[in-house]
This record gives structure tokens, C-alpha cells and sequence, in this order.
């Protein structure tokens, strides 16, 4: 009986405790300040956008018209003072050319105060071949955010319809896209979709007002600015009783011979951009025209249109005035369970408010479209004879998604700086960092962000039932926002989960945000008509698959061409990706074969076959894209052609930076012209750097200066280093001091002068005396913030422009730190370069050296660099060596100027016979220093008298004196 | 005068080959595919490796004769080859019978599990083998970077603030490549031993039982290990071929060349001086290394037949 009693009691006791002790600890979590709601103040990277801007002042919208002439302008600010505004005329207008480096303001009087919509009168002259680009600012400041930048399109053509030049049984040959070059007007409006691709208000104060472009990208022609009210969209319902009143009548398909009118989606009529050029889809037989293993460019559009603001426009002629149907013969297989949107626009007017929204669902199969909602089709009134009906990728549905997730990234980013700021980015579990009293705001920012991230979810599963895989990562984030506003412990556990959640997130909204969509015809038609079916049953697919897959083993059309002339062939490898191959093949075929009368077999390899092949007999006449140190070391060998033996070589060699030549050149020989040249660029985070108002440093004293105060605060400064090469960065800082790697022709190092070794020793303290990280993946770590500044190749931008969307317009170049001699900054930096060669066992060396000259000029390389972004976008930017094909490359003009100066200050490599052994020491003594803190002096020293005894066994070899 | 007698005495006459050929025509025929192959991608490429070893041969161009100054070149005037060679040496020395004997130790221990745990095990021993470059691995371990798995931890348990770069530096290079070799290189001589195991006939046991084996140790001694010769032949090979074959563990690993040369085998020396993508185009002088090593895994092949003779005796 006691002992019973014992039992029960202590089970009562240990129960009472362990309530309390839950109580208890509950009580003594952390106190979260209290939640009131969204601050968008509290917000510093400002969440001014367009909606609040709306609201700010009263609603007044006069129907009022003002014309600004922009040539009376009355300020201009022109600080690069590279070109300047002048009047131009073109077609009998004369208007005010703006460069893409100048920022220009107009004065004007409005009578009555209220929102106006801006329209622009412009040309868009030659540039770039990129979108205008322009932020806006009324009396001196950005309205909001939106306004920062806003895009004048260009509009392009194709050269001819793809249909007048084909014949059966052969190819079709793609036409050139060409930029069309007329007045245009357009209203400033939302591009991207955010607000149904609205036109943006601006407010005006009474009396007078100043507007100004603000420079950014691609020059431009203005004649007007006109204020304006444009016309407010009507539903559909209210627009179809005003055509039914005015007498419109619905027409009988009967009119048309066979019922309806197409257009073929590839003979569009105008474009925004020459990437919408007509497609090859192979996808099913339904597809018109279509034909098995030829070459049929029989679609336009599918992933390559994704980019919200990209618009088609077509040609319909139809018969009589009246109100037709129109039906899309589309496929949206790029991307389940999205919807992708397009605005309508028909003679380039929205006919009404369900227009802006048109909705193509996610199917695997190509489908009619005919436009409409649950009541049944649309009906849309046609003039009498031509009208253009446009489509226009917008982000439709998904805009109140993306513009909360990506307030929310702005947000989580400031929290994860901050939080790395005070703890590092490796923060102890244990510790109490007390977030919440150091970052006053955080616990603001923290529920701000969960409060978008919720709203943008409840949308997600509102438009798309079946979003489940589509919201995983929001779920994930939204998880751990909810464990951090627990307590911040939390914050400091998860925090590297939280930088890969943030990147997951910016991945996520820009691809939510893309909108593919494939057009393969148009029609438009009256009521109850029988299309061509767009669908394939399960047999038909099946068969066709079959068809396709076994056929692929005979027919290879990739890299075929497509036009043959009389004269000599040769055979060009190029060592890259199919992309690329399949681009030049189209590059040569419109703009060498025909014109040079060469035929060119061009083939994709990889860098290992060259040497086989060329052993065996079997090479190329030439190869693209060989790495750096090949030419002079075959061409020492005469297995590639000295280039210098043409005539006409010392004028061609000007098209390139010295630097970029010298990696190619030994004693007087050249062996290659470079095709890419890359160079080391200093990478800022300016969001950061305004946050702990750094100075970019400019010379490396200024960076020794700056370390201590990154490194406090967890961050750091990123210098490459290559394990067993040269490090570029240890050349550029030879170069800067003066010193240079080898005496004349490479006979003996001169590593042990005084200036190289400085710069040396100079490079291995960042390591030993500074705490630079020797190892680290930059991108990785620019993209989280933790190091905000970096030395790297420029090409680099590619990968951060899809690898780190959520920083995007927040990192720069800026030129490379270099040594203060004097007050003089010697900031050389190193180039980095592939090759095009002519092999010497070529039998057509002369129209090899014309091929070479032709893919290195600058239309080629222009074509070729605008096509790869054309294909891959922005991540695929050229590096080009070509110097007036680099300006031709749609650079913002900031960028241009700042590697284009950076790439006046650069030096090459030079390869000598045996210098593969220079790079190799100089790592060891550099690695010797750095490991076993030895004297980095006495290492060069051991290794300098190493590599000369290399240097002189090759040049035995060779019979060198 | 004696020899013709002996020759009178024996009259068999050696038949001619061709009539020998014809004769068993139908092995030769069975045979000849495999030697066809054998003699054209095996044979012939080591003839050829080793004629070249005595030229200088750029692949651009025809080869030199130059006799033999390769060789004396690559033992008096390269010091990083005997670098190579001792790396070479320390880690067939020591990867080569410690991933023998454990596998044959494992093997002997796993061969008394019941079969269906037995499977399993050898399916852990062997995927290292099976998996191709699945090796690549512990890059992630011994990444220098801190978020590499080893530094990440060791910060992690404050043994260490910075991290360590393990695969830069040379006093580790080795000790990892031999880590690693360990693990990849058990499989394949485990499956054999496992094999081997597996054949010896159980009824020795018992005679042996029978005659007096006092315990374990004699039984393996004189039953198991003389029972499975062939397998221990087979495995010894190929663990002294792959130990001193070592060199896109190297390279994969430590990079191409490893910092100060800690990790440079024979294989990424030659690999060096020959392969297509090495600047160095020295043909000749890779073969000579080439030959180098074809004798050393003769030569050690040779010795370990010496040795495994004697076992059971």
C-alpha cells in the first residue's frame, strides 16, 4: 500500500514539475516586439512603388494635353562627356539625339494639377541592337521605384517571309532580322506586367514642372513628350454593347472561303526584339508546315519568348468591317502548371480590360486557342483590309506574386547582412547575439516578410489548384521565417539555410515570372467554325516519337549547311557548346559562304581531339576557340600557320588590344588571332558598400586599409589564386610594379628583379599577413553578401546574371586595385584569351585566312555575340576580342566605359617555349610560403633557378641559342 | 656422334607449326579473336611505347632517334620524377598489401556471416569499386573551403578556427591519397578472396580436423590460403598494378600538378610530359617514364609470385 502511494505520488510530483518547467520556459522565451502590422517605412530599400505613389496625392486626371518640343530642353548633365545631344532629322522630323550617357531635362508649364500619362515621340537610332532604357524624374526625383527605368522598344522585322524563299525537299533558310527604323510613339508604361501593362501616371504640380530622362542605355531620337490621359479600359461586356450599338455585326464564318483566315505564326509582321526570329519545332506533325528532318521554320516564339515586355505582332486582312473571333494555335509545354499571359492588342490598342489578361494553359500538346471566357468567345471588331494583332508577354496572373516575393527577398537579404554583420557567418549556437536589441527592426522585418511570402502563397494556390510543387520553396521559407520570429535562436541556427533559401526564392520568382509560349498560326473567323485540328491522339504521338527517334540516326541536320558554292571547302572545328556551333553554322550561311565563295564544313569537337587528329592527317584547316598557350607551342613546332606571313595582317591585328595578342606571339611570329579575351575586373556589391559606406579602394594600400574594418564585421575582400598555374592576379600585380616575367624571348626568368619579386612577396602577404581567404567560391559568397568585393574575370557577370538574380542592379565593376607610384595608379590587369588557328597541314590556307578574318571582324562577331544572348539570354554575353564588336554588344553604357578602360590597362601572358613550368613554381613558392611560413623570398629564389634550368632544357629542344 | 645417336633413337619429330596449326585449328580459331585484339591495342602499343622511349617525339612532328638520353635525363637531370617515383613507391608500399591483407582479413570475416548479410557486405566493399569516379567524393570532405565537410566540422567542434587547406598542402596530400586509394582499392580483391572462399572444398576441413589442425590459424595456413591460390594471385596483381597505376586519384584530387608536387606519381608525370593536353609534348620522354613503370610492375609482379608460392608450405 505505501509503496503504491510512493509511486503515485512521485508520478504527481514529476508531472507538476515538468508543467511547470514547460510553463516556465515558455515564459521565458524571448518577447517578440509586438507585431503592428506592414511599415513599408521601416523598409529601407524602399518599397516606393507605383501603387503607393497612386495614392499619395488626390485623384485628379485632366483631360488636358501639353506638347513638349524636346529640343528646347534646358538642362543637360553630361558627366562622361563622351558624346553630347544634338538636333537631328530624320525623315523631315527633327529631333533632339540623346546618347546613352546624357541625362536631360525639359521645362513646362501645366495649368491644372494632377496625374498625366507621358507619352514619347522617338526613333530608335542605331545602337546596340539592346531595348532603350531611361529612368524618369519628375521635379529632380524618382516618383517611385518603377520609374527608375522604363523601356522604348525597338522594333525588328524579318528579312522576308520564311515561306517565299523555301523549297521542298531542302532547309529553309532563316531570314535576318532587321531593326526597323521609323517614328514611333509610346506611352511610358508598366513593361513587365506588374500593373496589367498599364500605363504609368505621373503627378504634376501647377505651374512649372521639370521632367528628365535619366541615362542608361542606348542612344535615342526625341522629337515630343506629350502629357496626356490615355484611354481608361472598358470591360468586355460594356465594349461589346458599344459595338452592338453602334451596328457592328458579328460575322458568319461563310464569308471566308474555307471558313476562317490564318496567318502563319512565323510571318510576323513586327517584333521587340530580334530574338523572336522564326523557329524550327519538330514537336508533332500538326504543326504547318512541317516536314520530317527538314529544316522548317514553322513556329515563332516557345521558350526563347519568356521575357515579360517581348512582343509579336501579325497581319490580318479581313474582308469586311465586323466583329470576328480570334484563335491562337499555340503549345505552353515549357513549364508545368504555370499559365503564361499575354496582352492582346489589336492596331495597338487594347480593346478592353480582359484583353490585358489572356491566359494560355499548360498543356503537352499544341491547342486552338480561341479567346474568350466562360460565356463563350470574344468577339473583336475589325476595320475593313489590314490590321496588326499583337501579343505581348506580361506576368499577367502572377504579378501580385512576384512583387511580394520580391519585396520579401529585398527584406530577407537586409535581415541576413545584418544578422552576418553581428555574427559572422558561421554564428556559435550557444551564444546570445541579441539580435533583437542590435537590429531594432528585425523582428519588423522578419514578419513583413512572412506577411508577403503569405499573401503570394494564398495567391499561388488561388490561381493554380495543383501548385502544390510550384510553392514548395515558399513553404520552406516560410517554415523557417516562422521558427525565427519564435525566438532568435533560431536565426543564428538556420542562418545558412536562410542564404540558401534566399537564392532558392530568387530562382523561383524569376522563373515563375518567365512566360513561354510557341505560336504556330492565327485565325480569325465568325461563330461555330471548324478549325484544323491543333491535337495528336496517344497513337499519333507515339508514332511520330518513333518516326523521329529512329530517324535521328540517319538524318543529321544540326550542323549541316544549308547553302553551297563553287569554290574551295574547308573544314573549321569549334571547341564549345552546340549552341554556339549551331549558331555560327547560321552565321556562316548568311553571311560568309555566298559572299567569300568558300564552303565551310564547320564541326563541334572537344579540345582533346585536336591533337590526335591533327597527328593522324586528319585536322581541321582551322579550329576556333583553342586555349591560350597552344598556338606558340604547335606553332613553334610549325603545326600551325605563322599568321603573319598574310599581307594584310598588320591592319587586321588592329581590331584587337595588344594584350590579347600577345599570348600568341613568339619572337616575330604570330600564330593566333584571339576570338575571346577576358580580364580581371574588381566586383562590388554597392548595396553593401553604401551600407558600410565604403570606398572603393584603388590601390591595394587602400585595400590593406580596408580588410580590417570588412573582416570585423565577417566580411571579406576576394583575391584569385589558382592551384598549380600563374595566378593572373600575381601577373597583373608584376605588371603594375614594372616587372615582367621572362628577358626577351623567354631565355631566363627575370622573376628576381627587384619589382617582380616585390610584387610577389606582395601577393603572398594578402594570404600569410592578411587573413585573405586562399580558398573560397566567390560567386557563391559575392551573390550571399559575405564578400562584397572581389577580383574576377568580367565574364563572371554572366554567371551572377542567372545564378544571382535577386542582385541584380546591385553589384558593379569597378577597375582594379593597383599600385600608387606617385599618385599615379598603375592598375594593369591580365588578360585571358582563346585562339583561332589555321593548321599548316591545311590545303587551303589562303581562304582559311579568309574565313579567320571574316569570324573575327566585327560583324561576325557582332552578330555572333548578340545571337548567343539572342538564345541563352544575358547569361551567354560574348566575351568578345574583337574591340568594335565589343562595343556593339548590348552593354549598359557604365559597364562599356568601365571595361573598356579597364581593357586599355591590360597586359598578356606571353607563352615561350617551357613556360608551362613558370605558373607551376611560382604556385609551389607562393603555396611553400603560405603553408610552412617560410621566407617568400628564399622560395622564389630556390624555384627562379628551377625554372630557368626548364627554360633552358626547351630551347635546347628547339635549337633555340 | 652421341647426339645423332640420341636423335636416332628418338624418332618423333617435332611437327611443323603450321601443321600443328592445323591441327587444332579449331582452338587457334577460338583464340584468334582475342589475340587479334590483344596483339593490336595491347602488345603493339607497348612495342611501340617503347621504341619511341628512345626518340624525341613532339607528335607534330617526326621522331628523332636520340638514343638513350631520355632515360639519362629522367634519372639524373629530373629531380621531380624521383619525387614521383617516391610518392609512387610510398603508396604502393603502403596501399598495396595493407588493401590486400584488409581485404583479405574482411573477406574472411564476412565469408562466416549468414549469406544474406554476407550479400550486403559485399555490396558495401565493393561500391567504391563499382562507382567510377564516385572517389570525387572526398573533395567535398577535404575541401579547403570552411564549408568543406572535414574543416566545416572540425570548426564546427573548435579543434581548428581557420580552415585547413588539405588538399594545398603538402604534408597532407599524401596521407589523403592514400586514404582514398585504401578505400577504392578494397573492392576488387575482396570480391576475389570472397570468390576464392567460397570454392574451397569443406570436407578438407574435416580431414584436416581429422589429422590434427589444432586451430583457426592452421586451418588457414594450410587449408584455405593453398586452396585459393589462384584468387590470391589475381588479387595481388591487380592491387600492385593499381597501387603503382595511381594517378587520376591524384589529379582528380590534389589537381594537376599538386602543390609542390606532394602528390605527383609516376602516372601524372607521365601524364605530364604525353597526354594530349599537356603543353609539353614530349612524347619520347613519357614513353621512356612509361617503360620505367611497365618494369617496375613486372619486377614487384614477379616477387609477389615468389612469395604467394610459398604460401602454405
Amino acid at each position: 500500500m505505501k509503496k503504491r502511494f510512493v509511486i503515485i505520488a512521485s508520478i504527481l510530483l514529476i508531472l507538476v514539475l515538468s508543467i511547470a518547467l514547460l510553463f516556465g520556459a515558455n515564459k521565458e522565451m524571448p518577447v517578440v516586439s509586438a507585431y503592428t502590422g506592414l511599415d513599408y517605412s521601416t523598409i529601407t530599400s524602399g518599397i516606393n512603388d507605383y501603387e503607393t505613389y497612386l495614392e499619395k496625392e488626390e485623384a485628379n486626371f485632366p483631360e488636358k494635353l501639353i506638347i513638349i518640343d524636346a529640343r528646347n530642353y534646358s538642362e543637360i548633365d553630361n558627366v562622361l562627356n563622351i558624346e553630347t545631344v544634338e538636333l537631328q532629322t530624320f525623315e523631315n522630323e527633327e529631333g533632339l539625339y540623346i546618347p546613352e550617357t546624357v541625362d536631360v531635362t525639359w521645362n513646362f508649364n501645366v495649368e491644372e494639377s494632377g496625374y498625366y500619362n507621358i507619352k514619347i515621340r522617338y526613333v530608335a537610332t542605331e545602337g546596340r541592337s539592346s531595348e532603350i532604357s531611361r529612368g524618369i524624374k519628375i521635379n529632380g526625383i524618382y516618383p517611385f521605384v518603377e520609374a527608375e527605368n522604363f523601356v522604348l522598344s525597338r522594333i525588328w522585322e524579318d528579312e522576308y517571309n520564311v515561306a517565299d524563299k523555301r523549297v521542298t525537299g531542302s532547309h529553309d533558310i532563316k531570314p535576318k532580322q532587321i531593326e526597323k527604323i521609323i517614328w514611333n510613339e509610346e506611352t511610358v508604361a508598366d513593361n513587365v506586367g506588374y500593373y496589367s501593362g498599364k500605363s504609368y501616371y505621373f503627378y504634376f504640380n501647377e505651374g512649372l514642372n521639370e521632367i528628365s530622362f535619366i541615362q542608361d542605355r542606348e542612344p535615342v531620337l526625341i522629337s515630343e513628350i506629350t502629357l496626356f490621359q490615355d484611354k481608361a479600359d472598358k470591360s468586355y461586356s460594356d465594349v461589346y454593347q458599344n459595338y452592338l450599338d453602334l451596328g457592328y455585326k458579328n460575322i458568319s464564318s461563310d464569308i471566308f472561303e474555307n471558313g476562317y483566315y490564318e496567318v502563319q505564326g512565323e510571318n510576323s509582321f513586327e517584333k521587340s526584339t530580334a530574338i523572336l526570329s522564326p523557329t524550327a519545332n519538330w514537336s508533332s506533325y500538326k504543326i504547318v508546315p512541317y516536314e520530317k528532318f527538314i529544316m522548317r521554320y514553322n513556329t515563332i516564339g516557345g521558350n526563347i519568348w519568356r521575357i515579360a515586355g517581348d512582343w509579336i505582332s501579325w497581319e490580318v486582312e479581313a474582308p469586311e468591317s465586323g466583329l470576328y473571333q480570334i484563335t491562337f494555335k499555340t503549345s505552353q509545354n515549357y513549364k508545368q502548371n504555370i499559365v503564361s499571359s499575354r496582352i492582346l492588342r489589336i492596331n495597338g490598342e487594347v480593346p478592353f480590360e480582359e484583353a490585358r489578361n489572356v491566359s494560355f494553359n499548360y498543356d503537352s500538346d499544341w491547342q486552338n486557342i480561341t479567346l474568350g471566357n466562360e460565356d463563350g468567345a470574344y468577339w473583336f471588331y475589325l476595320e475593313k483590309g489590314t490590321n496588326e494583332i499583337s501579343l505581348q508577354a506580361t506576368i499577367g496572373i502572377y504579378n501580385n506574386v512576384v512583387k511580394k516575393i520580391e519585396y520579401a527577398i529585398s527584406l530577407l537579404n537586409q535581415i541576413y547582412r545584418q544578422v552576418v554583420m553581428i555574427a559572422g557567418t558561421n554564428p556559435d549556437q550557444y551564444q546570445d547575439y541579441m539580435f533583437n536589441q542590435r537590429i531594432p527592426e528585425l523582428s519588423n522585418y522578419i514578419n513583413n516578410s512572412i506577411d508577403f511570402i503569405e499573401t503570394a502563397k494564398a495567391e499561388m494556390q488561388t490561381i493554380n489548384k495543383k501548385s502544390s510543387s510550384l510553392i514548395a520553396t515558399i513553404d520552406r521559407v516560410l517554415y523557417q521565417l516562422n521558427k525565427f520570429s519564435e525566438s532568435e535562436k533560431n536565426i543564428q541556427i538556420g542562418l545558412n539555410e536562410l542564404d540558401d533559401n534566399i537564392s532558392a526564392l530568387g530562382t523561383w520568382v524569376t522563373s515563375i515570372s518567365e512566360q513561354p509560349l510557341a505560336v504556330d498560326l492565327l485565325y480569325i473567323h465568325g461563330e461555330d467554325v471548324k478549325l484544323p485540328k491543333a491535337t495528336t491522339n496517344f497513337f499519333q504521338k507515339i508514332w511520330h516519337e518513333l518516326v523521329m527517334l529512329f530517324g535521328s540516326y540517319g538524318a543529321n541536320t544540326s550542323l549541316k549547311s544549308n547553302v553551297e558554292v563553287e569554290g574551295p571547302t574547308i573544314t573549321v572545328w569549334i571547341m564549345s557548346g552546340r549552341d554556339q556551333s549551331q549558331l555560327l553554322r547560321q552565321i556562316i550561311d548568311e553571311q560568309f559562304t555566298l559572299q567569300n565563295n568558300i564552303n565551310v564544313e564547320l564541326k563541334l569537337v572537344t579540345t582533346s581531339a585536336l591533337l590526335p587528329a591533327t597527328l593522324s592527317g586528319n585536322g581541321p584547316d582551322v579550329a576556333i576557340g583553342v586555349g591560350q598557350n597552344i598556338p606558340v607551342n604547335w606553332g613553334i613546332r610549325n603545326a600551325v600557320v605563322d599568321l603573319t606571313t598574310f599581307p594584310d595582317y598588320e591592319i587586321f591585328s588592329q581590331n584587337f588590344h595588344e594584350s590579347a595578342v600577345v599570348p600568341f606571339a613568339f619572337r616575330d611570329s604570330v600564330y593566333a588571332l584571339p576570338d575571346t579575351h577576358d580580364f580581371l575586373m574588381t566586383f562590388v556589391r554597392t548595396d553593401i558598400a553604401e551600407e558600410l559606406d565604403i570606398k572603393i579602394p584603388e590601390s591595394w594600400d587602400e585595400v590593406i586599409d580596408l580588410v580590417p574594418s570588412l573582416q570585423r564585421q565577417y566580411l571579406d575582400y576576394y583575391l584569385p589564386n589558382t592551384k598549380g598555374n600563374l595566378s593572373t592576379l600575381m601577373y597583373a600585380m608584376i605588371a603594375q610594379n614594372g616587372g615582367s616575367l621572362y628577358e626577351e624571348d623567354g631565355k631566363r626568368t627575370l622573376l628576381l628583379e627587384e619589382n617582380a619579386m616585390d610584387a610577389f612577396i606582395d601577393f603572398t602577404t594578402f594570404f600569410s599577413d592578411f587573413g585573405f581567404e586562399i580558398s573560397a567560391n566567390f560567386a557563391n559568397r559575392f551573390r550571399s553578401g559575405e564578400m562584397p568585393l572581389g577580383i574576377f574575370n568580367y565574364s563572371l557577370y554572366n554567371t551572377l546574371s542567372v545564378f544571382a538574380p535577386e542582385i541584380k542592379g546591385q553589384w558593379d565593376f569597378a577597375p582594379l586595385p593597383g599600385y600608387d607610384k606617385d599618385g599615379v595608379i598603375h592598375n594593369q590587369s591580365t588578360s585571358t584569351v582563346t585562339g583561332t588557328v589555321i593548321l599548316e597541314q591545311s590545303d587551303e590556307k589562303y581562304a582559311s585566312w579568309q574565313f579567320l578574318k571574316w569570324w573575327l571582324g566585327e560583324e561576325a562577331q557582332t552578330s555572333y555575340g548578340r545571337g548567343m544572348e539572342a538564345i541563352l539570354g544575358s547569361a551567354a554575353r560574348y566575351p568578345t576580342a574583337n574591340l568594335d564588336a565589343f562595343e556593339n554588344l548590348p552593354w549598359s553604357a557604365k559597364d562599356f566605359l568601365i571595361l573598356s578602360k579597364q581593357r586599355e590597362n591590360t597586359v598578356g601572358v606571353p607563352t615561350v617555349p617551357g613556360d608551362y613550368i613558370i605558373g607551376r613554381y611560382i604556385d609551389n613558392a607562393f603555396r611553400a610560403t603560405i603553408n610552412d611560413r617560410t621566407n617568400p623570398r628564399d622560395n622564389l629564389y630556390e624555384y627562379a633557378t628551377k625554372i630557368d634550368r626548364e627554360l633552358e632544357r626547351k630551347r635546347e629542344e628547339f635549337g633555340l641559342d | 656422334m652421341k647426339v645423332k645417336n640420341i636423335q636416332t633413337e628418338k624418332p618423333f619429330v617435332k611437327p611443323s607449326l603450321k601443321k600443328r596449326i592445323m591441327k587444332n585449328k579449331v582452338y587457334y580459331s577460338m583464340i584468334a579473336p582475342f589475340m587479334l585484339i590483344f596483339t593490336v591495342f595491347t602488345i603493339l602499343p607497348v612495342l611501340m611505347s617503347f621504341l619511341l622511349s628512345f626518340t624525341s617525339f613532339d607528335m607534330l612532328q617526326l621522331p628523332k632517334f636520340i638514343g638513350l638520353s631520355n632515360y639519362i635525363n629522367l634519372f639524373l637531370n629530373d629531380d621531380v620524377f624521383l619525387i614521383a617515383l617516391k610518392n609512387t613507391l610510398i603508396l604502393a608500399f603502403i596501399t598495396g598489401p595493407v588493401s590486400y591483407l584488409m581485404a583479405f582479413v574482411f573477406a574472411w570475416l564476412i565469408n562466416e556471416l549468414s549469406p544474406k548479410v554476407r550479400w550486403f557486405m559485399v555490396l558495401i566493399f565493393y561500391a567504391p569499386s563499382i562507382s567510377g569516379s564516385a572517389y570525387l567524393l572526398w573533395l567535398l570532405i577535404f575541401s579547403s573551403d570552411m564549408y568543406g565537410i572535414l574543416n566545416a566540422y572540425l570548426i564546427d567542434l573548435n579543434l581548428i578556427n581557420t580552415p585547413i587547406l588539405w588538399l594545398e598542402t603538402p604534408k597532407y596530400a599524401l596521407f589523403i591519397l592514400i586514404i582514398v586509394q585504401l578505400w577504392l582499392s578494397l573492392g576488387v580483391s575482396f570480391l576475389a578472396f570472397i570468390a576464392g572462399l567460397q570454392t574451397v572444398d569443406k570436407t578438407l576441413y574435416e580431414a584436416a580436423a581429422v589429422d590434427g589442425i589444432r586451430n583457426r590459424w592452421q586451418e588457414l595456413w594450410y587449408i584455405t590460403l593453398p586452396q585459393m591460390k589462384s584468387q590470391l594471385m589475381f588479387g595481388a596483381v591487380m592491387q600492385i598494378t593499381n597501387a603503382l597505376g595511381i594517378g587520376m586519384v591524384s589529379v582528380s584530387l590534389l589537381g594537376f600538378p599538386s602543390v609542390e608536387y606532394s602528390g605527383h606519381t609516376i602516372v601524372t608525370h607521365l601524364l605530364d610530359f604525353g597526354s594530349a593536353n599537356s603543353t609539353r609534348l614530349e612524347m619520347g620522354y613519357a614513353s621512356a617514364i612509361a617503360t620505367i613503370l611497365f618494369v617496375l610492375m613486372l619486377g614487384s609482379n614477379l616477387i609477389v609470385q615468389r612469395i604467394i608460392k610459398r604460401v602454405g608450405t
